[in-house]
């Protein structure tokens, strides 16, 4: 068998690539972006049904029943030790409400209790490092475009220089053949 | 109905072309950009337009959508069958919730006026799907179309959960038919579950600021299923509860007149009678047992109880 090193110069001359550009890198904070699937768990723990109130919430006062038919169903919780209230009425289903005011509830929770190392914490520091990254991406890609593009220019005008003859100077060349006949 | 303000609509228009069509039915625009929501997940995009026409000519979106989730079942809806509400919903998860941390096995459940189907489909979910009560569940309406619905929502029942679907029938029986409980062919029966219609003609014809009932009501869902007072009650009891021998019952309501009307009837022979509200704190349910019978555990739903 051969060493890969062997077989693939690309593949040396990538790494040599990686090298020079991990030492002359300029960013002085070089945090990793926080892998998807490394997130902190969703924390389901922090909900205790003992220790929240719920209440429906069917849009103000009036008549009900077989009178009117509502389609919404909001779901108010309240964390009582903390005080904390949410409310979810995304869904036309009840039972998803409740389900989903929950997962918002714990998150706010975790929030409280974790700080910078909490799950919406993480995940939203993600996001911003995906977002940058992507940017510090295009913004390289379009500079090295750029400058191809600027030297392009460059190259052109030179040409236009060099073909271009000044009318004076052809007429005098014109004389010169002129005169030697 | 007051008229949609050209600034509200000036506002709608700029999230999405459809929305404008959301505001008469909906106070709010949170509520329409809501309703506009559940249009675009739940229907494919070339019925978006139609959606939001009809749903401008006030038609109720349950009907739109063909659905309205009902516990954890999501109940078939069509026109002219009335569209289950929450508080049904409630007073039924309620009642099952009692009868499941009872344990009490091998019930036999009459409901009247069953419509889509909803209530004898939610209390056998929640009773013999859950919690392995083994209960036997019938429902029955007069109207055919209601009859087709809720066989309808038992066949997408037992699709979703087939074990316990063979404990549930519907059947097409009229309340007010004196052999009504040789047609529907039933001998035991522990508990009677009925949402009657209880609107007295004079509200039906009423805007909801007078204590009548909403447009979209009005205009789609069947009167059939909406207009009665006492009658109905009346009915239930001397047709179907008192010869069925029955040990308890649970009737919903909309009026306070109509629960007294009830205890009037039951306490001569012996009943205990009491009422809930549902949490708008609105009365929703008149509540009958017999003392020395298991139904009085029926009692613990009562948020107050005839003396």
């Amino acid at each position: 068998m051969l060493h890969p090193y062997r077989v693939s110069g690309r593949f040396i001359a990538s790494v040599i690539n990686l090298q020079s550009k991990f030492l002359f890198s300029t960013s002085i904070t070089c945090k990793a972006i926080p892998k998807k699937h490394k997130l902190p768990p969703r924390p389901k723990w922090l909900i205790k049904e003992e220790e929240l109130e719920e209440k429906f919430i069917k849009g103000g006062s009036g008549p009900g029943g077989q009178k009117i038919n509502k389609s919404n169903s909001k779901v108010q919780l309240t964390h009582i030790p903390s005080g904390l209230v949410v409310e979810c009425q995304y869904s036309r289903s009840q039972e998803s409400n409740r389900k989903r005011a929950r997962e918002i509830m714990s998150l706010k929770l975790d929030e409280m209790l974790n700080g910078d190392k909490s799950r919406t914490a993480v995940v939203n520091e993600r996001k911003t490092k995906l977002k940058q990254s992507k940017s510090k991406r295009a913004n390289r890609k379009y500079k090295v475009l750029d400058e191809e593009r600027k030297e392009q220019k460059e190259n052109e005008n030179e040409d236009e220089d060099d073909d271009e003859l000044d009318p004076e100077d052809e007429f005098e060349l014109f004389l010169k053949e002129v005169k030697k006949e | 109905m007051p008229r949609v303000s050209t600034k509200l609509i000036r506002e709608a228009k700029k999230v999405s072309p459809l929305l404008p069509y959301f505001l008469r039915a909906n106070a709010s625009l949170d509520q329409a950009k809501r309703e506009l929501q559940w249009v675009q997940s739940e229907l494919p995009e070339n019925q978006w337009i139609e959606a939001a026409k009809r749903r401008h000519n006030h038609e109720p979106l349950q009907y739109i959508l063909k659905s309205q989730p009902f516990g954890s079942l999501d109940i078939i809806c069509e026109q002219g069958v009335l569209i289950p509400r929450w508080e049904t919903e409630e007073w039924c998860l309620k009642l099952s919730s009692v009868l499941s941390v009872l344990g009490m096995k091998n019930l036999n459940i009459l409901d009247s006026c069953s419509g889509t189907g909803c209530i004898p489909l939610l209390l056998n979910y929640e009773l013999n799907q859950l919690a392995n009560l083994n209960s036997r569940i019938k429902g029955f309406d007069l109207s055919p179309t209601a009859h087709k619905l809720s066989n309808k929502n038992l066949h997408s029942y037992t699709k979703m959960y087939p074990s316990s679907a063979s404990n549930v029938s519907f059947a097409k029986a009229d309340l007010f038919s004196s052999s009504l409980l040789s047609n529907l062919d039933v001998r035991n029966v522990d508990l009677v579950t009925s949402n009657p219609p209880y609107i007295p003609p004079k509200d039906y014809n009423n805007s909801v600021v007078l204590n009548g009932i909403s447009r979209s009501v009005r205009n789609f869902e069947p009167s059939l299923a909406l207009i009665g007072e006492n009658e109905f009650y009346e009915a239930l009891i001397t047709n179907l509860v008192l010869p069925s021998k029955a040990k308890g019952f649970i009737f919903e309501l909309g009026y306070q007149e109509q629960a007294d009307n009830v205890h009037k009837l039951m306490k001569t022979r012996n009943w205990n009678v009491g009422l809930l509200k549902d949490s708008a704190s609105n009365i929703r349910c008149v509540i009958g047992w017999k003392d020395d019978s298991p139904m009085s555990a029926l009692g613990q739903l009562c948020t107050f109880t005839y003396e």
